[in-house]
């Protein structure tokens, strides 16, 4: 009753093996290549690209779904475009949130009023409302440190030195302005032992220039002055 | 009758081998077959929940991460890529042997497949020392030493860790089918194969296959782009 001849299975021949192995380590050579050669955004498509060529290589010759029933290519599918979908509406929402995270210190209302004063207009009914409110508490320097990221690089509560030197007494060291510009210009004066053009690409990535308050700023230069190492 | 020489059987149309839920041999292994691709899918989903946090990274940092990827030795993971296609392709050898009755020639090349891991985890060993070395650890515990201070930025230690995670689940996937392979490689010497019945070696073999094209993302993910 049962049929148990043994039935055909496709033997692939090595040669085809070889071949397959061959191109393999060719499109590898081709991706280092690839990737040694700037062309920005193209680059990282590229290896993509290349990679998906030689797993489908793998995948058609090496575990020779060419030559298999269908629907185990068909089961291979369906795992590919769940990949796509999960990859897909994942970034859909993480690559659109753009300035989601820049939360300010100032309400809109004050940025406007500000604006208006900066542009020589008397704040306009609409944004005068709020004028008389209680000012916000006073800002936290210590918080101001941690928000901008600060302690990624400087210690503060001890002499460690990091990537950059520790802040731990920098209010015995350093006048205010000096403080005020060793953040506004990182490079004007560096000090001794440590590397210069870090830390204005870091900030100048962050966003910081853009994103800090002046009211923030007074706060973070009063704070620093006030660590005098004891 | 169709009689087998080198599986013991019960009767010549009841080879050992076929389970009494089966029809016949050829159902019993296109099932197993099965079973096994929709176990990939499944490996492939658990590994892409790694890719996609690297990508929603990269797509926030992107600078760092490219940066980042300098500290990590294209030679290396080159080689490595390298060694693990060989592998593939000796793994599939030894099906294609097994195919054809030559339980020698399988032998070998399961044992070659094993080899090729090894080296693959001995290179990957000296990486993930090199990095320790110079401060360079998963997590919260990312302090890379002086002369790496250009890399201490932020989100760098996001970079690290998403590489260590992806590449140490990667080779915990290489050391299981290590142990599977060797586990083949004793049956096979033991008689336990033949072309009528090879499934074992066919399933492992799809599984390394897997393997190695998890390792063919990784690599210019990780260390190229």
């Amino acid at each position: 009753m049962s049929h148990d001849t043994p039935h055909e299975h496709h033997v692939t021949p090595i040669k085809t093996l070889a071949l397959v192995l061959a191109a393999l380590m060719s499109l590898t050579v081709l991706t280092v290549a690839a990737s040694r050669v700037h062309m920005g955004f193209l680059n990282v498509p590229i290896a993509v690209g290349i990679a998906m060529v030689k797993a489908s290589l793998v995948v058609t010759f090496f575990m020779a779904l060419k030559w298999d029933n269908k629907v185990n290519a068909l089961v291979l599918m369906i795992g590919v475009i769940f990949v796509v979908v999960f990859l897909s509406f994942t970034l859909f929402d993480t690559a659109f949130r753009g300035d989601l995270d820049n939360v300010d210190s100032k309400t809109i209302g004050e940025e406007q009023r500000a604006a208006d004063l900066l542009l020589g207009k008397t704040p306009g009914e609409e944004h005068a409302a709020a004028a008389t409110a209680a000012e916000p508490a006073a800002l936290d320097g210590a918080a101001l440190t941690q928000k901008y990221l600060c302690t990624s690089c400087h210690i503060f509560d001890a002499p460690t030195a990091m990537v950059g030197p520790s802040l731990f007494d920098v209010g015995s060291r350093l006048s205010p302005e000096k403080i005020r510009e060793s953040i506004l210009d990182p490079d004007a004066v560096v000090a001794e032992g440590f590397p210069g053009g870090l830390m204005k690409p870091t900030l100048d990535g962050m966003g910081f220039y853009s994103k800090v308050s002046d009211a923030e700023m007074d706060a973070l230069v009063n704070y620093l002055a006030s660590l005098k190492g004891n | 009758m169709a009689t087998s020489t080198t599986t013991a059987q019960v009767d010549s149309n009841h080879p050992t081998h076929l389970q009494h839920h089966f029809v016949s041999s050829e159902q019993q292994f296109d099932a197993s077959k099965m079973g096994m691709w929709l176990f990939l899918i499944t490996e492939l989903l658990l590994f892409s929940g790694m890719f996609v946090a690297y990508t929603v990274f990269r797509v926030w940092h992107p600078e760092v991460f490219d940066h980042s990827a300098d500290l990590l030795d294209w030679r290396l993971g080159g080689l490595n890529t390298l060694v693990l296609l060989a592998s593939s392709f000796t793994v599939a050898l030894g099906i294609h042997y097994i195919q054809i009755g030559n339980k020698k020639a399988t032998v070998v090349n399961l044992i070659i497949t094993i080899v090729c891991a090894a080296i693959f985890m001995t290179i990957k060993y000296h990486e993930y020392t090199g990095k320790f070395e110079h401060g360079i650890f998963p997590g919260g515990h990312f302090h890379p030493h002086e002369a790496f201070a250009q890399y201490n930025v932020p989100y760098a230690a996001q970079f690290f860790s998403v590489y260590f995670v992806m590449t140490g689940i990667h080779g915990f996937h290489v050391l299981v089918g290590m142990g599977l392979l060797t586990w083949l490689t004793i049956r096979t010497a033991r008689g336990d194969f033949s072309p009528e019945y090879y499934t074992p070696i066919e399933l492992t073999g799809l599984y390394w296959h897997l393997v190695d094209i998890i390792w063919v993302f990784l690599f210019p993910l990780l260390y190229l782009i």
